[in-house]
């Protein structure tokens, strides 16, 4: 751990809570604790609750399921000169790798295979870790987990690199007997893990990382 | 009031705390100078940046922006060759014709690529154009830049050019392949996306919408 430059630390700021206060998820404004809607944005107003982790857990298992078929189901149907060969996720990467391109295949292989399996181990840790503290104790390495969000959130999104692929070259190459390629039965299922690992991400409220050590939500 | 009396807080007392929306943390909202940065003590986000002509800039950046996703919708996106046969596809040909089983797969991609980003670019034009050469605040001002907020994750342009990418690598041995103009507008798209990042804080053009100066 390394101390920011400068002046020592601030002493520990008052939080929403301790002041009757909450605060917009969308804008950021300030409003008191027990109003309905964003003074400044009219968006509705959300204080930290664990039981919404049950969102965050159905949209998980709704994008781990569908990761399933996306991976054993072909991504690709390839048909030339007559001949059909099809693809998976991993396959179509290492036919790539296979022809020399060893950095598009590591693009590949990061975006449909590490970041989705990193984004299922990280958000059900944090989602563990928030509903299995105590709810009068300590909430440790905070920061830690803040920014592992963070990084979901920010990353998440860039799995979708494989569905615009399929659609590319389905639109693509069509081309008759010579060459056409048809998105698989697997694109669906994993479009679908995709968005709803991403919204489950979007679900998961940093402020329940952040509650203060020993007191609870509400 | 009477002195010695406490009262409810006040909107103009709500408005000079700035809050974190990751930690709730409380802050009293201190005036920065352009180029400055307020972070939160408790969890580091930052909650107000104070960008040079904010408003201007992103401005220019919506205008740009509606200008090159309307080039990358209608212009050829790739173009295919093989023995004489050639096929050419636009965005807009491919959110008509593509469509896996029932699925309007084409037009799903359409919408994350040219029409969510051209949405947040009309948003941002819609509520800073007036506030910066009117000085007044555009009916529903609030509700078209929240939506461009939340609309942000799902604008998926610089994504979808890394799938182009991916594509053509695919296809080389098969067929020949051509980038075509609307690729490159996309490209350009990315990069005033980029611009727009930098240039704007979100919490300044919510402060212009509850009327401060730009």
């Amino acid at each position: 751990m390394t101390a920011p430059p400068g002046p020592a630390p601030a002493p520990d700021p008052p939080l929403a809570r301790d002041l009757g206060l909450t605060v917009c998820r969308d804008c950021g404004r300030a409003a008191p604790r027990e109003a309905r809607l964003c003074a400044r944005c009219g968006a509705r107003l959300t204080r930290p609750n664990r039981r919404r982790l049950q969102e965050v857990w159905a949209l998980l298992a709704l994008g781990a399921i569908a990761y399933v078929p996306a991976n054993i189901l072909p991504m690709l149907v390839t048909t030339t000169f007559g001949r059909r060969a099809e693809s998976t996720i991993v396959g179509g990467a290492v036919d790539l790798a296979l022809h020399g391109s060893w950095f598009v295949a590591a693009v590949v292989l990061v975006a449909s295979v590490a970041i989705p399996l990193g984004k299922f181990g990280v958000i059900a840790w944090l989602a563990l870790a928030i509903a299995a503290e105590s709810r009068r104790g300590p909430r440790p390495r905070r920061h830690d987990r803040h920014r592992l969000h963070l990084a979901v959130e920010l990353v998440g999104r860039w799995s979708m690199i494989d569905v615009f692929v399929v659609a590319i070259l389905a639109a693509l190459v069509q081309l008759g007997f010579l060459a056409s390629i048809d998105a698989g039965p697997a694109a669906a299922p994993f479009a679908l893990s995709v968005v709803a690992t991403m919204l489950a991400a979007q679900r998961l409220d940093p402020r329940l990382i952040w509650l203060p050590d020993g007191e609870d939500d509400r | 009031m009477p002195p010695g009396r406490h009262s409810a807080p006040t909107t103009d007392d709500l408005a000079a705390l700035a809050i974190c929306t990751g930690c709730e943390a409380v802050h009293l909202r201190a005036p920065l100078a352009v180029g400055q940065t307020a972070e939160c003590v408790r969890c580091g986000a930052v909650l107000e940046t104070r960008k040079p002509q904010a408003a201007e800039r992103s401005i220019v950046a919506a205008l740009a922006m509606l200008a090159l996703t309307a080039l990358a919708a209608a212009a050829p996106f790739l173009t295919l060759s093989e023995v004489g046969l050639s096929r050419s596809v636009s965005l807009l040909d491919a959110a008509e014709a593509l469509r896996i089983g029932p699925a309007p797969v084409g037009a799903m991609m359409f919408g994350v690529v040219v029409v969510l980003p051209a949405l947040r670019a009309l948003a941002h034009l819609y509520v800073l154009a007036p506030i910066r050469l009117a000085g007044r605040r555009p009916p529903r001002a609030a509700w078209a830049f929240r939506w461009a907020c939340r609309l942000r994750p799902w604008a998926m342009a610089e994504i979808f050019l890394i799938g182009t990418i991916v594509s053509v690598v695919k296809l080389t041995g098969l067929a020949t392949v051509t980038l075509g103009p609307a690729f490159w507008a996309l490209g350009g798209a990315v990069l005033v996306l980029a611009f727009e990042n930098a240039a704007l804080c979100r919490e300044s053009v919510w402060r212009m919408i509850e009327g401060e100066a730009p």
